[in-house]
């Protein structure tokens, strides 16, 4: 393995996803900017991972996007399961490696690379040169020699394949003797070939019969053409040597016998044994291109079939279902979805679908075995369990589903007959049947995402619209009414307590709106403070002086030390702060006891301490006295309106302020409040 | 007694308009009544008000465009609410006179605008010393006087006082100040006011933990008030 490359197969963290198309070159944009393409063709050869992870370096350095494309030519349905998986490997891992993954079927390797290449505007090509024999290559000739000759402006890089390893050799040997037992044709092939060539030499002889009639040698082309198309090439030779020696012994003269004495007639007997090569390679040519097509077709209609039905998916449990039925019934097995709860649970795979092909009700047992392939496959982003490289014993075949790097769930089958869960040439389809799986899963959860957003954005709109709704109507009238209340005079002294008391009233609900609108900008966070250095003795002075009315006859003593800095606040905010501990001190403490109010130096900071002389705080509430409409036990009498403290700490808290509720710390009863400023929040006064 | 002082109420709600011109007219002013901007400059041409009551908030156009266009004309004093204190000071810096939050209370909307009249007078008060109490500033001699004695105040103490005391009872914003006193470029650098402040207070003010006579107005400016 090239230095700096990790891992053995499959790099799910770092890879960039791209859907894999599996047989349309076309699905590469044909007006692709100009600038170079890179084109690794992907074989089933074992040297293919390398030549892909090279091919990648090549495009990181070229800075292009690249595509890796197998081209399925007649050979390609011949492949043993071993290769159908080394390919099957070899692709996806171009796909998680960020490459346009295509296969394309093509009469020979270069015809389909050429016009791959050509569609794509592909500028670079690279191939891996196996090491085959000298005779291979005289026989077939080589792929890169006649590229380069066919394919002039496109610069070929071959690279040498890795020598196949002697058990793979051994085992594409057993392949191909079985490969060849199949060629030499089916017995009733040449029963059926045999009995045409009888009825033509029937006929023959009944024709000859009516009259002389020459070149009935071209009635046998009739069964040769037939066992040629219909039962390959060797039926077709044998067919065509029978015809021959029919055609000789029946009516060459001398008749019923083998000689021949026109060369003429040799050269009849030649056609024939053409006739039959020719048209069975022909056929044969064309019976496996219409097989690919097929399997291709079959393939590319499930693909879109499934990506149709995902499309229309909204929930991730009606993936699920869809999921496992339609894979299941693709790949004819039991299919099974696993995914993580929801969070809280970490990451544990609790959520469950699953497809049978015997019956739908059946669940599909999963033993601890195949529980621990699942979770090993979802862990580490890799096949695990039969068929892979990872826990093997188990029945299933666990795929991850991931996007974005991370695996969003397992993917399991298996089958009821015991074989293996998947065929080798069906691995293709199920990697990009989970592709597309893990896309739609990502889509789903992203639209969850949007109308989460776009709810709360609604949200927001209607609090905005509720308060400007608020914050003009309500305090409108109010303005008036206070305003009108403190205008009127009247001489009866009844009336004139009467509508003080009004006015009181119309006051404290226009306070209380205040501090809706107050809570409100905390809420929705839109306090965006500016800091100014404030001097705290002006700061309280400028407090007290706003709270008079309230205060009226309580006594307030103040003791801002000295030497106190000035604070970095936002001077509005702090006010209010300031004007809400007041009040609270003045509601809630008894009228006589004074309120004090202090500051002083504490450590590296500042203390700035409120407290009355009353009940305090009962034990415990220190915390819950913050939260909104919170109010002490049995005071609601005082009026307040359960918001001032919370504003208290929320404003605070948007300066980067502390402040805690406690009870007097000198031995008398009363509640004491305290906003701590740090060293951040001080500067000290220029000497 | 102050038949030929007329006043313009800005405000698009009718209530609010109502209850300042009720206040006014009782304390005898003639009061014009504007809906909207439009009408606003209407009125500024035909009935030539030396007072504008502002609110900002006006349906055809921004209050704040309102003020460099009349400010020549008439004192302006803007109706704003409590927590924007944004708007109260970009209007002052525009050239406002002074402000009032809602709700406001009738003595104090007239207590403005008899200070912002008595600015627009044509003589100034300057010439002789404004008194508050047993304090005593001179703004010809430049002195200070406290129980008659005189007090040192460095200069940028006097020039704050005397900046305020050139325009007794109105905010002066931070702004203003600072540029005044300290020179455009120290707009910004509200720690000298503190400073000077604080040396005023303590130098001034019978109590300087409660101050009579320098008020300061949160995030806005500071000023003097009581002075005769």
């Amino acid at each position: 393995m090239p230095p700096g490359d990790d891992g053995p197969s499959r790099q799910g963290g770092r890879s960039r996803r791209t859907s894999a198309a599996v047989t349309d070159p076309s699905a590469i944009p044909p007006t692709a900017p100009p600038g170079d393409r890179l084109l690794v063709a992907v074989s089933e050869q074992p040297g293919a991972l390398d030549l892909i992870r090279a091919a990648r370096r090549m495009a990181e350095a070229l800075d292009a996007p690249w595509s890796a494309v197998h081209i399925e030519t007649p050979r390609s349905a011949r492949y043993s399961d071993a290769e159908n998986a080394a390919l099957a490997e070899a692709l996806h891992l171009a796909a998680q490696l960020g490459a346009q993954v295509a296969s394309l079927p093509a009469e020979s390797v270069l015809d389909g690379l050429e016009r791959f290449a050509a569609d794509a505007h592909a500028t670079q090509v690279v191939i891996g040169k196996s090491r085959r024999s000298r005779w291979f290559e005289l026989r077939h000739g080589s792929i890169v020699d006649r590229l380069v000759r066919r394919a002039p402006g496109l610069a070929v890089h071959v690279l040498p394949l890795a020598a196949p390893p002697r058990t793979a050799h051994s085992r594409q040997a057993a392949a191909r003797k079985a490969d060849l037992a199949a060629r030499w044709g089916s017995r009733t092939g040449y029963l059926v070939a045999f009995g045409l060539t009888a009825l033509v030499t029937l006929l023959g002889t009944e024709i000859l019969r009516t009259g002389n009639i020459s070149d009935l040698g071209l009635l046998y082309l009739l069964p040769v053409m037939v066992a040629a198309t219909r039962y390959g090439l060797r039926t077709g030779i044998a067919t065509g040597l029978v015809c021959s020696i029919a055609y000789n012994f029946f009516f060459i003269p001398p008749t019923h016998t083998l000689t021949i004495d026109d060369p003429r007639n040799i050269l009849t007997v030649l056609v024939l044994l053409g006739v039959a090569v020719v048209s069975s390679q022909l056929a044969a040519r064309v019976r496996a291109h219409a097989l690919q097509a097929q399997a291709s077709a079959a393939q590319n209609g499930a693909l879109a079939g499934f990506a149709r039905l995902l499309t229309g998916i909204r929930t991730v449990d009606e993936l699920g279902r869809v999921l496992c039925a339609e894979i299941g019934r693709l790949l004819d097995g039991n299919a099974v979805l696993l995914m993580p709860g929801e969070e809280g649970q970490a990451r544990a795979l609790t959520r469950r679908w699953s497809w049978s092909p015997e019956s739908q009700a059946a669940q599909p047992q999963l033993e601890t075995l195949d529980l621990a392939a699942a979770n090993w496959a979802f862990e580490h982003d890799a096949p695990a369990g039969r068929g892979s490289d990872t826990l093997t014993a188990s029945e299933w075949l666990f795929h991850p589903v991931a996007a974005g790097g991370a695996a969003l769930g397992v993917f399991g089958l298996s089958r009821s007959d015991a074989r293996e869960p998947v065929r080798s040439d069906r691995l293709p389809l199920l990697l990009s049947l989970l592709d597309q799986a893990a896309l739609a899963l990502e889509r789903i959860e992203l639209e969850a995402r949007m109308a989460e957003l776009s709810q709360a954005r609604e949200r927001d709109r209607l609090r905005h619209a509720l308060l400007s709704s608020v914050s003009h109507d309500l305090r409108t009238p109010l303005t008036t009414i206070i305003g009108t209340l403190a205008a009127l005079r009247s001489t009866d002294a009844e009336q004139e307590r009467q509508m003080a008391a009004a006015r009181g009233e119309a006051e404290r609900l226009h306070r209380f709106v205040a501090n809706l609108l107050d809570m409100a900008r905390i809420e929705s966070g839109a306090l965006q403070g500016k800091v100014e250095p404030v001097d705290l003795e002006e700061a309280v002075a400028e407090a007290l002086h706003a709270m008079r009315a309230l205060l009226g006859r309580h006594p307030v003593e103040t003791a801002v030390s000295a030497d106190a800095p000035m604070v970095l606040v936002d001077p509005n905010l702090f006010h209010q702060c300031l004007t809400n501990l007041i009040e609270n001190a003045a509601k809630y403490g008894d009228p006589q006891g004074p309120i004090t109010v202090a500051a002083q130096r504490r450590g590296g900071g500042l203390e700035l301490t409120v407290s009355d002389h009353g009940p305090g705080i009962p034990a415990g509430a220190e915390e819950r006295i913050f939260e909104t409409f919170t109010r002490i036990e049995g005071s609601d009498r005082k009026g307040g309106t359960g918001l001032g403290l919370a504003i208290v700490r929320g404003f605070a808290l948007a300066m980067g302020l502390q402040v805690s509720a406690a009870n007097r710390t000198d031995g008398t009863p009363g509640a004491c409040f305290t906003i701590r400023f740090d060293a951040d929040h001080l500067k000290e006064w220029p000497l | 007694m102050k038949p030929n002082v007329t006043i313009l109420v800005v405000d698009d709600e009718p209530a609010i308009r109502r209850l300042l011109r009720a206040g006014l007219a009782r304390a005898g002013y003639a009061v014009v009544e504007a809906a909207n901007a439009r009408e606003a400059l209407n009125a500024m041409a035909i009935d030539k008000p030396e007072v504008v009551l502002l609110d900002l908030g006006l349906p055809d156009r921004d209050g704040l465009e309102l003020i460099p266009a009349i400010k020549l004309q008439a004192a302006i004093i803007v109706i704003s609410a409590r927590d924007a204190t944004d708007q109260k000071v970009a209007a002052l810096d525009l050239g406002a006179d002074d402000y009032v939050s809602k709700p406001f209370d009738s003595d104090e909307v007239l207590a403005r605008i008899r200070t912002a009249l008595r600015h627009r007078l044509p003589a100034p008060t300057q010439d002789g010393p404004v008194r508050r109490g047993d304090v005593e500033i001179d703004l010809l001699a430049r002195t200070v006087r406290k129980g008659g004695e005189e007090v040192h105040l460095t200069p940028k103490e006097y020039g704050f006082l005397s900046e305020l005391a050139c325009h007794p009872g109105r905010v002066i914003t931070h702004a203003q100040l600072l540029r005044a006193v300290w020179g455009p470029g120290h707009e910004s650098d509200v720690e000298y006011l503190r400073v000077a402040a604080r040396g005023v207070r303590r130098k001034l003010e019978d109590d300087p933990a409660r101050p009579t006579m320098l008020r300061n107005e949160p995030g806005v400016g500071y000023r003097l008030v009581g002075l005769e």
